[in-house]
């Protein structure tokens, strides 16, 4: 069927292969995609030895292909999009109508969607961090109206994280996917305008990256964004015209805070109860506990406020640095109670992880 | 919701609708019944005509053919109704298959019964309308299904690695992903969310459905789970098969039993015990056999038992013919002969000619 304003497009089986293909699999990486696209190529080949692709089966090929892809699922409200995000360009297959219908377009239930917008939330409003570690990921179902099981919620996050909404770091911190990322801009840009910022280079959502450093500076990019300029003869910040060279950048995302929050617990409650703590190794058992507890009402406060005070913090300016290592040191003096000594705090928390804790600058 | 177009553009359908008012309901639909498929639930009528046509119940005809348009010609899919639930032992399934047939012929000419089926008594008073115009045969229920060639769908669901990246690249977790990537086109654990989306779980069923069509397309509790339990599955094994992508715990074989009913793959019906009291659970296959045929399990059965592509294919077999003289054929011929016996034995252990588009 030709869509809209191209009477002349006509899906060929090769399309139609494609977007079989791309129903599956949703979020691709472009080489994957290319390999997608030779493949779909050669199988209509098999059955039709004449048949000759429009398209060449190369990046660009694939892209003029794409874009073909995306008039034709028009009409039913996809199209796909292409862009970088981390190392790789991304190729992923989005919905553009909210709504009614789209609502059924998950098998997750209510609970598990209004959790799914909770870690999103807490990933965005921990600015610049970002992202949110396993505890904090996890504890988020003590904000929901129905009780989740902790074991529901950790096999919730890594089917999230398999479908491309998450990203798990090798910290074991949550962040947004690349499909996520791709998906949701829109959303993310409307619904938190205050914390989620655009890189000053290509003007997309940017989570991950850097902040120009110069005075009171604030211009964001994307890493690989960052590169390119710093790539040219003589690098300048798109805002404030400081070089490059001798601006030092400080990082947003995961590597804007010290490996000890990675292991996150709610410091305002710990520092009322230090005797259980030390009791219990285990910060993540203590949120279990509560999340059923009857101190949730108070702990909801604490959150709160908590939450308030971060976003403060943010509004009165970005660049200041000395936000980021009075953070760590709170978390500090919470996350090692007494009782636990360093090394077997990292041993357990993130086991995969032997090197040191790095820090920003 | 449905968008109104009023654009001026007033060609109207034949029920009350104008064209642009169609295409924009049909893509709904459309979107409805990729949601479903990836849910493994089949798009009910009633569905369609709550969440997309609430306003216009009468159009669903209209909207439906459109909507299967599309379908057919961007996605090279289409909605396949299911059959109902049989009832009865297996003769009288036949029949009723028989009969089926025959009335959706009728129904074809909108032979229109007063009376609506039981599954239809739930349905909110404001679509009596809508269910007035229903055809008596038929469950309304509709499952998606390729229209690609069959050649072209074996093609797309066979695996081959994917290349790593020239030079190897720095990127691990890349490297991992690409691993893990089965290389298909279709990528069957990412397309289905439920636990049945694990390609292991898609051979224990396909494994479950052959048994039982072998079984004379009825198989007694007893006897499957004795069958089954010959590959070390007991009711409660936990099938140790989970999609990265669900997010439900491992199953225990009951349990999937249990899911593969819900997603009509499987029916259970309880019989009465002749020699008892109470009443014995019997397996037959669900109407998903719109996806899976007879036909299709009866090819897989001959992937399994005759290879194609044997590494030492030229050599002669020698055979002994029915007189008793031996006399040699070509490896291809043999296999054309076994292929032959195995699909009589096929039928003969299935009780009758296999059905379905393969």
């Amino acid at each position: 069927m030709a869509a809209n304003g191209h009477p002349a497009l006509r899906a060929t089986d090769l399309h139609r292969i494609y977007i079989q293909s791309l129903l599956s699999r949703r979020a691709m990486t472009e080489d994957v995609a290319i390999e997608m696209y030779r493949r779909a190529v050669s199988a209509v080949l098999h059955t039709h030895p004449d048949f000759v692709p429009a398209h060449q089966r190369n990046r660009s090929g694939l892209k003029d292909f794409l874009d073909e892809i995306s008039v034709l699922l028009e009409e039913v409200s996809m199209y796909v999009r292409r862009g970088q995000e981390g190392k790789h360009i991304w190729v992923v297959l989005c919905n553009t109508e909210a709504g009614d219908i789209a609502q059924h377009a998950t098998d997750l239930t209510p609970l598990e969607i209004t959790f799914y917008r909770t870690v999103v939330e807490a990933i965005i409003t921990s600015y610049p961090a970002n992202s949110v570690s396993t505890a904090e990921a996890l504890h988020q179902t003590a904000e929901l109206e129905s009780t989740m099981k902790r074991s529901d919620a950790e096999h919730l996050l890594s089917a999230l994280v398999s479908r491309q909404w998450l990203a798990k770091s090798k910290r074991g911190r949550y962040s947004l996917a690349p499909r996520a990322m791709l998906e949701l801009d829109h959303y993310l840009k409307e619904t938190y305008e205050d914390y989620v910022q655009k890189c000053k280079q290509c003007e997309r959502l940017m989570l991950s990256g850097v902040a120009c450093d110069a005075g009171d500076c604030d211009a964001h990019y994307h890493t690989h964004c960052y590169d390119k300029i710093k790539g040219s003869p003589r690098p300048k910040c798109r805002q404030c015209q400081a070089d490059l060279n001798e601006i030092q950048p400080r990082a947003i995302g995961e590597g804007a805070i010290g490996r000890n929050e990675d292991t996150w617990t709610n410091a305002q409650r710990k520092r009322k109860r230090p005797s259980r703590a030390n009791g219990n190794g285990r910060d993540d058992d203590d949120d279990e506990e509560d999340g059923n507890g009857a101190s949730l009402e108070e702990e909801e406060v604490d959150r709160f406020t908590q939450s308030q005070a971060q976003s403060q913090s943010q509004s009165q300016s970005q660049s200041q640095s000395q936000a980021g290592p009075s953070r760590r040191r709170s978390g500090r003096e919470t996350l090692v109670p007494d009782s636990i000594d360093d090394d077997d705090d990292d041993h357990d928390d993130h086991d995969d992880e032997s090197a040191p804790p790095r820090r920003r600058r | 919701m449905p968008r109104r177009d009023d654009d001026g553009d007033s060609d109207q359908e034949g029920s009350g609708l104008s064209r642009a008012d169609a295409k924009s309901l049909a893509a709904q639909v459309v979107r409805l019944a990729l949601f479903h498929e990836y849910r493994r639930q089949p798009l009910k009528r009633e569905v369609i005509v709550k969440t997309v046509l609430a306003q216009k119940p009468r159009s669903f005809d209209t909207v439906f053919e459109r909507a299967q348009k599309t379908l057919r010609s961007t996605f090279g899919m289409e909605l396949v109704e299911l059959r109902a639930k049989q009832k009865g032992d297996v003769a009288e399934m036949a029949a009723a298959a028989a009969e089926t047939q025959r009335r959706k012929s009728k129904g074809k000419k909108r032979a229109r019964q007063g009376d609506d089926e039981e599954e239809d008594a739930e349905e909110d008073e404001e679509d009596a309308d809508a269910s007035k115009e229903k055809r008596k045969a038929g469950t309304k229920n509709y499952i998606l299904r390729s229209t690609l060639a069959p050649e072209l769908v074996a093609a797309m669901a066979t695996p081959r690695p994917l290349p790593f990246p020239q030079g190897g690249g720095d990127d691990e977790e890349h490297l991992a992903e690409l691993e893990k990537d089965s290389g298909s086109l279709i990528r069957w654990e990412k397309g289905d969310g439920t636990p049945s989306g694990a390609i292991g779980m898609l051979g224990v069923r396909t494994v479950i459905l052959c048994l039982v069509l072998c079984l004379g397309r009825s198989a007694n509790d007893d006897q499957l789970h004795a069958l089954l339990r010959r590959l070390n599955l007991t009711r409660d094994t936990v099938l140790p098969y989970v999609s990265e992508d669900g997010k439900e715990e491992p199953l225990t074989l009951d349990k999937y039993l249990d899911l593969l009913t819900k997603q009509h793959y499987l029916e259970k019906a309880k019989m009465p015990n002749p020699t008892a009291e109470g009443h014995i659970i019997e397996w037959r296959w669900g109407s998903r056999e719109a996806e899976f045929s007879e036909n299709a399990a009866a090819a897989f059965i001959e992937r399994i038992f005759i290879n194609e592509d044997e590494s030492d294919p030229e050599e002669d077999v020698v055979e002994e013919g029915p007189d008793g003289v031996q006399r040699r054929i070509t490896p291809a011929e043999a296999r054309r002969k076994k292929r032959r016996t195995l699909r009589q034995d096929l039928e003969r252990a299935a009780g009758g000619a296999l059905t379905g588009q393969v």
